[in-house]
């Protein structure tokens, strides 16, 4: 999906999770937006094109009732100006930069080409040893201040807190955050380009500056030094200049020639200006055009194919309702033998959160039990990862987690171990039944946190996400908002403030 | 399992030091947070150990002298660490020959291996101490889903002592039929076990006293042979502790209650005499702007003594029953809610009421067992309200008019529904263990309402006999009170646990 499908089809997200009483965007509405894509894209489309299609829909017609909402889209998306801007001003500030050791005469040992050589060599450096300190695909500090400036949003009025206006005020706030986490490799190579391009445009100021500056002076050459002698200053400026003599052919004057511009002597400095600008051109503005050009292939392709998280239950229901085959998800009881009516609590919570999901639910693993050995993993446990289907382990919160028996079961399942999470799938949800617990306990409430915190710590330490459940009264509406915040990796929007990975 | 696997654990305890010959061993055992500390919390009545909902809290077995006997006996019991990764254990065990020597000489990793270092703690305390296992299930469990089970008591046997399951986090007290289905479906799921003698209900936070006598009665054919008197002793001295807390608990219940039946507040004489609507209106609760000063202060004077004295009473209760904590004010403060102060008594009045108050407990009863009202808090008011609802009057207290001047006292009926209230109170502290933590009122479990109300209805004669005789000051009253008192509690509670008072007063035949 491109760029812009995919924002909007994260809106349209937005729109229709964070709305969850249905206040501006109504279950009817919600099925005339599928009914309206599915006939417009036909049926021989991609799940992508029916969802974008569909989210277009749902962002025209609410954008006829809450303009804000339209606004906020219309304020994520990429402005080109930043980069171009960036770009102009970089070249600006190297042309301004005419600090160049004592007005018009040049000291070779400290004129700003130096830095500039040095700064981009530091900035390659950590390019290749990035991927080792940050992960792969994070996005460094300065990157991180682009990607936040280039979606800067009007915030909405605070003053009135209506139904509505919660609700527009909720979707509001999750657009940004989901679309952060949606499009991060994006804007990462975004921001990427953006900044090797004003890295070339700040050296081409300071050479165009030089010059410039060079045709109304005469710049004179000179060096001084504390602690070096001609020879040092000769074997320096070798090493700094030799990218710029090997192209130019202009040869580093010998050491008596250095040693006779000692300040207060001096020379005229076109050749020197030719040495520096050409070791310019090489070590700084070639290759950073390069990594630029490079950069900017990643963000197309990038943009071209956003990935969404199909596997969300939200986009599941959307687009087995659209095919008219039900997701698949597989429930994995572990050590617990669902009451009848668990389980009905138990479909009604899947059906409600996955859409016409036609659940399976296995027969509990027992206690303890080795998941290899187990049957029930064996028929799956290769075909799992493959088949796509979602896999939720549920656990009773009677039972007190352990990490030998829960634990290894958990690791078992591929749902972490020491990797935390899954790339692809986000994180592992894990289902926990409170039925049996509250029918003891009900009104110890102190009691059931102690017990969540201990199961919450051990999921947690498994890469998982638990979402608490009574099964034999499940709140719906709250059971699937919880899936869906679990699935997407986030803990319901806590309001933490996202950085360009989106991790809340 | 071979016979020969268990000649392994030796089959009786060694000599150790610090424990005489009359010592009986008993070893709480588990799989991890299934509750050992609380219910040994429980019944030692005091806070030893930590207690924390978590696996391996407790990492060492740890010995508490239950009860001792003025002949030397002592009653041990161990609280150990929890059972870990039971199943792979077991599988372990499987594939030696002689598995508990193995599992015994092995050196396990204290931090590696942590849960089967904890397994061969408890292992070792039952094979080296215990004469009877406890071994405590977490109830709240399906049996099946309890996959360490199996494995567990196949240890268990392989050590070759006799166990008796217990089965805790049962929840607040329930229906007789709901604890027996409980403990027929863990019979059930245990199966043709060798080693385990039987399943009772004991739960660490909910258990009561009497239920205890059931536990030793239980345990005393399973303890061997040389220490079967010496525990017949220990059982009589722990029956005779609890018999004796019980008194002590009437007396604290029957104390304020005289009280209140004697006490008396002379009123100065009405200024005013209101209009029947009037009165009727006050009755029903209506403000009366006319209602006399003097008697609302008396009223007030009435139940702040009342107030004072119940919770004084409560905090005895607690104290007696080793718990810790302090009566709740709310409880005590929403007796005093309801009542209204009303005229002298006249003939309009007598016609009203004559009928309805002597009827009014069995209105009372009726009304309660259609489950309109909430008890522990406002049962008090709550009775009377139920009691006289149908006639729209509430009334607390009437006024005993003398030649020159009249009083006010507290209404029979009201007096019938602080009895009813004690012994709500009192099987809601008697319930409580010791483990659950500071005392805390709660909702009462809602098959004690109707059971209490009737056999408080059951009593309304001797009571009204009592009440009859207020005149003669406080402490004869307390006296019959606590006759009467010591008969209704052993009575419900005999309702409730069937069997486990009948050898009362110490006769040593079990019922098994």
């Amino acid at each position: 999906m491109d760029e812009s499908g995919a924002l909007e089809t994260t809106a349209a997200r937005a729109v229709e999770t964070a709305d969850r009483d249905r206040v501006l965007w109504s279950d009817a509405d919600r099925e005339w937006a599928s009914r309206a894509a599915a006939s417009i894209v036909g049926e021989r489309a991609s799940a992508d094109e029916f969802l974008s299609r569909r989210a277009q829909l749902v962002l025209e017609r609410i954008g006829t009732r809450q303009p804000a909402v339209t606004r906020t889209v219309r304020g994520i998306r990429w402005r080109p100006w930043v980069g171009v801007v960036t770009v102009v001003a970089a070249f600006l500030f190297g042309l301004l930069i005419d600090r160049i050791g004592g007005g018009s005469s040049i000291n070779l040992l400290a004129p700003p080409v130096f830095a500039l050589v040095a700064w981009n060599l530091l900035v390659y450096l950590w390019l290749l040893v990035r991927p080792v300190v940050l992960g792969r695909g994070a996005a460094g500090p300065v990157r991180g201040l682009v990607i936040r400036v280039a979606s800067v949003r009007a915030s909405g009025d605070t003053s009135r807190s209506d139904a509505p206006t919660a609700a527009r005020r909720t979707v509001l706030a999750a657009l940004p955050r989901d679309w952060a986490r949606v499009a991060a490799p994006l804007y990462g190579a975004r921001a990427a380009r953006v900044l090797h391009l004003a890295a070339a445009a700040t050296a081409l100021g300071v050479i165009a500056g030089l010059y410039l500056r060079g045709i109304a002076f005469e710049y004179r050459a000179s060096w001084e030094s504390t602690f070096l002698g001609a020879e040092q200053v000769r074997a320096l400026l070798a090493v700094t200049f030799a990218p710029g003599s090997w192209v130019t052919g202009i040869p580093v004057p010998d050491v008596a020639a250095i040693e006779a511009i000692r300040a207060p002597e001096s020379e005229n400095a076109a050749m020197w200006m030719h040495l520096m600008a050409a070791t310019v051109a090489l070590v700084v503005i070639v290759p950073r055009l390069v990594l630029a050009l490079v950069a900017g292939l990643v963000e197309r392709r990038r943009a071209k194919r956003v990935a969404l998280p199909l596997d969300e239950p939200y986009y599941r229901r959307l687009v087995a309702a659209w095919v008219g085959e039900p997701a698949r998800v597989r429930v994995i009881p572990y050590s617990y033998t669902l009451t009848p009516e668990a389980r009905a609590g138990l479909e009604a919570v899947l059906a409600r959160a996955y859409g016409n999901a036609a659940p399976t639910i296995d027969a509990p693993l027992a206690w303890g039990d080795d998941v290899e050995q187990s049957q029930a993993m064996d028929a799956a446990g290769t075909e799992f990862a493959a088949a796509g289907e979602i896999r939720l382990p549920l656990f009773s919160l009677t039972a007190t987690p352990e990490e030998d028996a829960h634990g290894a079961f958990l690791t078992a399942l591929g749902a972490g171990g020491g990797a935390g999470r899954a790339a692809a799938s986000g994180t592992t949800v894990v289902l926990v039944d409170e039925s049996a617990f509250l029918a003891r306990w009900g009104d110890d409430a102190r009691r059931r946190d102690e017990r969540r915190a201990a199961w919450r710590e051990l999921l947690e330490a498994h890469g998982s996400v638990p979402v608490f459940v009574d099964l034999d009264e499940p709140d719906l509406a709250a059971a699937e908002a919880e899936l869906a915040a679990a699935a997407s990796g986030h803990d319901g929007g806590s309001g933490a403030t996202p950085d360009a990975r989106g991790r809340t | 399992m071979s016979d020969d696997a268990a000649s392994a654990g030796p089959d009786r305890a060694p000599d150790v030091p610090g424990l005489d010959a009359g010592a009986v061993s008993l070893s709480l055992i588990s799989h991890t947070n299934a509750g050992k500390t609380t219910l040994a919390r429980t019944l030692l009545g005091r806070d030893v150990g930590e207690v924390r909902d978590a696996p391996h809290v407790t990492a060492e077995s740890t010995p508490f002298p239950l009860v001792q006997t003025t002949e030397g006996d002592l009653l041990t019991l161990w609280d150990t660490p929890g059972f870990g990764d039971s199943v792979r254990l077991a599988r372990r065990l499987r594939q030696d020959r002689n598995p508990i020597g193995w599992f015994l000489s092995q050196v396990w990793d204290r931090y590696q291996d942590r849960a089967l270092w904890l397994s061969q703690l408890a292992v070792r305390n039952v094979a080296e101490q215990a004469d009877v296992v406890l071994y405590l299930v977490n109830a709240a469990e399906a049996p099946a889903d309890a996959g360490y089970l199996a494995p567990e008591l196949e240890v268990l046997e392989w050590i070759g002592k006799p166990v008796l399951v217990l089965l805790n986090q049962t929840g607040p007290p329930r229906e007789r039929a709901a604890e027996e289905a409980d403990a027929a479906r863990w019979r059930a799921a245990l199966g043709p076990s060798t080693n385990v003698r039987d399943v009772l209900a004991f739960d660490a936070f909910a258990r009561c006293w009497v239920q205890e006598f059931t536990l030793f009665d239980a345990i005393e054919p399973l303890v061997p042979d040389a220490s079967r008197s010496a525990f017949a002793r220990l059982s009589a001295a722990w029956r005779d502790l609890r018999m004796g807390e019980f008194d002590a608990a009437m007396s604290a219940l029957a104390g304020p209650i005289a009280r209140a039946a004697a006490d008396r507040v002379t009123l100065t004489p009405p200024s005013s005499s209101e209009s029947l609507a009037k009165r009727v209106g006050g009755s029903l609760g209506l403000p009366s702007p006319a209602r006399s000063q003097a008697r609302t202060d008396a009223a007030e004077q009435l139940s702040a003594r009342l107030q004072a004295d119940l919770r004084q009473g409560m905090e005895r209760l607690i104290a007696i029953h080793r718990l810790e904590g302090r009566a709740a004010d709310e409880v005590l403060e929403r007796v005093a809610g309801d009542i209204h102060v009303d005229e002298p008594l006249d003939a309009t009045r007598t016609a009203a009421l004559g009928g309805v108050v002597s009827g009014a407990l069995t209105g009372l009863g009726a009304d309660l067992m259609a489950g309109g009202l909430t008890f522990g808090a406002g049962m008090v008011a709550g009775a009377i309200l139920g009691a006289l609802g149908g006639a729209g009057v509430a009334q607390g207290v009437n006024v005993v008019r003398g030649r020159s001047e009249s009083s006010l006292r507290w209404e029979e009926a009201f007096l019938d529904g602080l009895v009813t209230s004690a012994l709500l109170r009192y099987l809601a502290v008697a319930h409580y263990g010791r483990g659950r933590g500071a005392w805390r009122e709660g909702e009462y479990p809602p098959h004690w309402r109707p059971m209490v109300v009737e056999a408080v209805v059951a009593e309304r004669d001797r009571l009204a006999v009592i009440w009859g005789r207020r005149g003669e000051g406080d402490e004869p009253l307390r006296l019959e009170l606590e006759e009467v008192l010591g008969d209704l509690p052993l009575e419900l509670l005999d309702a409730l646990y069937p069997g486990a008072l009948d050898d009362d007063r110490g006769s040593d035949t079990t019922t098994m």
